[in-house]
């Protein structure tokens, strides 16, 4: 008698993360241009700031909470960046039209302004210092209050960082040779004009290992008068001595070389990579969110099908001969336990259809987990973020990845942390799916935010989009991606959100079959994603027009491209992708929103338990009735 | 601004009141008389082996010396014992000195005309010119850049030797190993270094193969014989392909390929975000890359060494190949002249 097989949960990805792999590009060219609109934005220096923001948020351990709520615009404020409108749209940029402090009350940019040099005086704090910590505590390495201590306050570690940037490697901006003009792989220069060709001294051996000895260029930085870094007003103001493209590069370079040669850092970051376990998946480069990749209802169906499996696993195991053994003798009790518990479940779905069976999978989450204890470490409901596993490589701003177009990403800090935030969108798809409801539905709102600590999360937001599948094939193909940008904004805040939702319907909608059109379409189809579009896209850098665009530009608002996706098979994958994202973000906006408001109405109110009793007492109506 | 390199002035030396002794004493040359200098036995003649001079002239140094010891009237004692002939514990020592006497009173001649021509001779067969010195760097610079490489060891020892110094030594050197003292040593030590440089030739040579071998690399460079699974993954796949199609870039006989492949990948937009792949400092690369280097090494293994031998066989039977061709067209050109 065959005896049934447990069926195996090691070979499939139970966990809450999902690699985000480069080859899902492989073969795709991204199609950019359709994605104009007149929010759309070109942001040079995104991919920095996401570096700022995503080392921040995974070592927050090292920051005071001053910034740990900020924004991806209190970094353009802070260090006085502006996005550039891109030069198709058709628009005149301007781009220098109106600067911060026109439209900002200084007070605020002041704010920020300080904030990024504490976030300066941080770093290089962590680059100094010495001693490994034993514990991982939240122990910021500075403070906003600091700030005014002292006239020199960066002196003494900006000398140490001199000393050693050389060694530690200059950012390429900063180099003596730039990179455009000469390949480090050649060499500068050879030692000998010919070859030694010569006869052997040693006959027995007959090869001559060294023909010949090369110098190579060396990558120096930039003279001192010229060197951002030597500058000494860096000494007195700190960051704001540069301008503002070098305040960027150099703090960039303070968090490559905290990485590598902060002792507290490199540790950390030591910790977090040699956990006794891998994720089921393996090491992969960078992963995400489950639900985010496949959505909500797939994610769901996953769970359901790990609940029947482990069902079945546990069934199979009850009725091996030993284990029944050991049972009878009352041995073994946290699996007689799990029987048990298995058995209450199944009793309850008894009487439910399929979808009602379902629901209350779901439902009962807390249970059927306890059944999952000591088969697979977590589950596709669990929280991604909450296993320190998955912290090192995890994409926490990530929200969405569409095929044939990009990625989209949602920059706001606070992932991680040991504060009392309980409104964190950071967090497992039950729960996310309960705070988003609760503020569509307005049973939550601003002042809920307040009372729950919302002011420690950031309180604005940007989506992003990337062009992963343009970045991907530069970077295979060897390609310099010096002056190239892969960063676009869509939209920066509620409002423009709003648009951009609606705006998606236009993509997500497949093209109407129209007689006179379809000749058209077809010749398009047969256009986009092969190589003339590759071609295209590599002479013009990412600004290019798509060709047919360009000979069909709407007449009535050149800022927009309104047509839809192609109508090939292979783009039904994107408008699915799409439609997801659009009702994630369409339920992502009222808490959006509400933490917008939060910032105008709440500003930096530190929430006590007098104020607190106060605010709600007060019960503030802004009615327009209540303006006379 | 003081420059590091001052030196304090040393204090000035007060004037002493004039003594007039002191003054003329070099002068006049007043003083006690020298007493006769004590005859002494004169050293052996440092006779360095790797100046690879002929065994020959250590007897003629030997009896020059003697003659010398002769000349001053020396009487030689024990430690002169000691020098010749090492230690030795039992009563044989006073024959030892004995004959050591002896042997430099009989050797009341100099070294005849003959002698001294073969002195010369023999002198000039070897490289007196070549210190200890000069030897070590010759040693340690054959094995860093190969035994043939000789311009490159030329360089090394620049200033005081030419190209054609070096060469002719060179030549000596190899064809007289056994004759140096410890070659055993150094000879070991030079093949250890050469073999480095081969393992780097031909991991390059691997690399080139394997990286040539995939359109793409970057997506689907696989490796036959990844790293080995019981040690702790913590570079993605993707991130060693990178750092291998980095190595074929750059190559591996620079000493600051790893700090251009840390540079790319700060610069590289695909590891924008991330911070394990950031944090590697070179030396950690390096030995991610040695690792990496060690697995494509294995690949090929079979495959480049076969090829060595392939190469060499198919050269020998082309040469045979031309030649045959040379003598058929001889033959044919005399067989057309005959029938002319």
């Amino acid at each position: 008698e065959q005896a049934e097989q447990e069926p195996p949960l090691t070979n499939d990805n139970w966990s809450p993360n999902m690699p985000l792999l480069s080859t899902a590009y492989k073969t795709q060219q991204s199609i950019i241009s359709r994605l104009k609109n007149p929010n759309m934005r070109t942001l040079p220096y995104a991919g920095d700031i996401m570096k700022f923001m995503s080392f921040i948020n995974k070592f927050y351990i090292f920051f005071d909470m001053d910034l740990l709520n900020l924004s991806f615009i209190d970094f353009e404020i802070g260090l006085d960046l502006y996005p550039v409108i891109p030069q198709e749209v058709g628009l005149d940029t301007m781009n220098k039209g109106s600067l911060y402090q026109d439209y900002i009350p200084v007070k605020e940019v002041i704010s920020c302004q300080d904030k990024m040099n504490l976030l300066f005086l941080t770093l290089l704090r962590l680059l100094v210092n010495k001693e490994s910590a034993k514990s991982r505590e939240h122990k910021p390495l500075a403070s906003i209050d600091e700030l005014t201590s002292s006239k020199k306050l960066y002196s003494k570690y900006l000398l140490n960082v001199r000393e050693n940037a050389k060694e530690w490697g200059y950012p390429s901006e900063w180099r003596s040779l730039p990179l455009d003009k000469i390949d480090l792989s050649k060499p500068k220069s050879q030692m000998f004009k010919e070859n030694d060709k010569s006869d052997y001294v040693d006959p027995k051996i007959p090869e001559i290992l060294t023909e010949n000895i090369f110098e190579w260029h060396k990558n120096l930085p930039l003279t001192n008068e010229s060197d951002p870094l030597q500058n000494s007003d860096l000494d007195k103001i700190g960051i704001l001595a540069l301008a503002p493209d070098d305040r960027v590069i150099l703090l960039r370079s303070l968090i490559n070389w905290c990485s590598s040669y902060s002792i507290k850092v490199h540790n950390e970051i030591h910790y977090l990579s040699h956990f006794k376990k891998d994720p089921t998946f393996g090491i992969q480069t960078q992963h995400v969110p489950r639900y985010f990749v496949e959505g909500p209802n797939v994610t769901y169906a996953k769970y359901i099908k790990l609940c029947e499996m482990v069902q079945k696993r546990l069934e199979v195991r009850s009725k091996k001969k030993y284990i029944k053994k050991l049972l009878a003798e009352g041995k073994k009790e946290d699996f007689s336990a799990k029987m048990k518990l298995l058995k209450e479940l199944k009793d309850q779905l008894n009487s439910l259809n399929k979808q009602e069976k379902e629901k209350s999978m779901i439902e009962n989450y807390n249970d059927w987990t306890k059944l999952f204890e000591g088969e697979l470490p977590d589950n596709p409901l669990s929280n991604p973020f909450e296993d320190e596993l998955y912290k090192l490589r995890s994409h926490e701003f990530f929200i969405g990845r569409i095929p044939h177009i990009g990625d989209f990403y949602m920059p706001r800090l606070h992932t991680y942390s040991d504060s009392p935030v309980t409104v964190s969108t950071y967090t497992d798809l039950r729960a996310l799916e309960d705070i988003l409801n609760k503020y569509s539905s307005g049973e939550a709102d601003v002042q809920y935010l307040f009372e729950n600590y919302g002011q420690l999360m950031s309180p604005s937001f940007k989506l992003l989009y990337h062009d992963t599948p343009s970045m991907i094939h530069d970077v295979a193909k060897g390609i310099k991606s010096k002056g190239k940008v892969y960063w676009y904004e869509m939209c920066s805040d509620a409002e423009s959100l709003l648009y951009f939702i609606s705006y998606l319907d236009y993509k997500i909608t497949p093209p109407k079959e129209k007689g006179s059109k379809k000749k058209k379409e077809e010749g398009e189809t047969s256009i986009s994603g092969t190589h003339d579009d590759a071609k295209l896209l590599e002479e013009e850098g990412n600004d290019s027009l798509d060709p047919n665009e360009s000979m069909e530009i709407e007449v009535t608002d050149p800022t927009i491209n309104k047509k839809p996706l192609p109508k090939e098979y292979r783009f039904n994958a994107s408008r699915l992708k799409l439609k997801m994202m659009q009702d994630f973000l369409s339920r992502f906006y009222y808490i959006l929103k509400s933490f917008e408001t939060l910032r105008v109405q709440y500003a930096d109110m530190k929430p006590g338990k007098r104020t607190l009793r106060r605010v709600q007492r007060r019960n503030i109506t802004y009615n327009d009735s209540d303006l006379d | 601004i003081i420059s590091t390199s001052w030196i304090n002035p040393s204090k000035r030396e007060r004037k002493e009141n004039y003594n007039i002794d002191g003054y003329y004493k070099d002068v006049l040359q007043t003083g006690r008389s020298t007493t006769p200098a004590q005859p002494r036995m004169p050293k052996p003649h440092a006779f360095h082996s790797h100046q690879l001079l002929p065994t020959q002239l250590k007897v003629i140094y030997e009896k020059e010396r003697m003659w010398t010891a002769k000349k001053t009237g020396y009487v030689p004692s024990m430690d002169d014992v000691k020098i010749t002939y090492g230690e030795i514990e039992d009563e044989t020592e006073k024959q030892q000195k004995l004959q050591l006497l002896k042997i430099s009173i009989e050797n009341a001649q100099p070294l005849t005309e003959e002698e001294e021509k073969l002195k010369v001779e023999l002198e000039a067969e070897g490289f007196s010119n070549w210190g200890k010195n000069e030897f070590r760097k010759f040693v340690s610079s054959s094995g860093k850049y190969g035994r043939n490489s000789i311009q490159a060891i030329a360089m090394d020892l620049a200033p005081g030797k030419t190209l054609e110094e070096v060469r002719k030594y060179a030549q000596a050197f190899w064809s007289n190993i056994e004759r140096i003292e410890d070659y055993e040593k150094i000879l070991k030590m030079i093949e250890n270094e050469e073999e480095k440089i081969r393992r780097v030739k031909m991991q390059q040579e691997a690399l080139r193969r394997l990286i040539s071998k995939c359109s793409n690399p970057l997506f689907d460079l696989v490796l036959k014989y990844p790293p080995s699974s019981n040690n702790k993954r913590t570079y993605s796949e993707e991130e060693d392909r990178f750092i291998l199609i980095m190595l074929f870039k750059y190559g591996l006989d620079r000493d600051d390929v790893y700090e251009l492949i840390r540079d790319e990948i700060r610069d590289c937009p695909l590891f924008e975000l991330d911070f394990y792949f950031q944090s590697r400092t070179p030396a950690e690369l390096a030995r991610r890359g040695n690792t990496l280097l060690q697995c494509v090494e294995k690949e090929f293994n079979s495959g480049v060494e076969l090829n060595d031998e392939t190469k060499k066989r198919m050269e020998e039977e082309d040469s045979t190949g031309k030649r045959i061709r040379e003598e058929i067209k001889n033959e044919a050109a005399e067989e057309s002249a005959k029938q002319e």
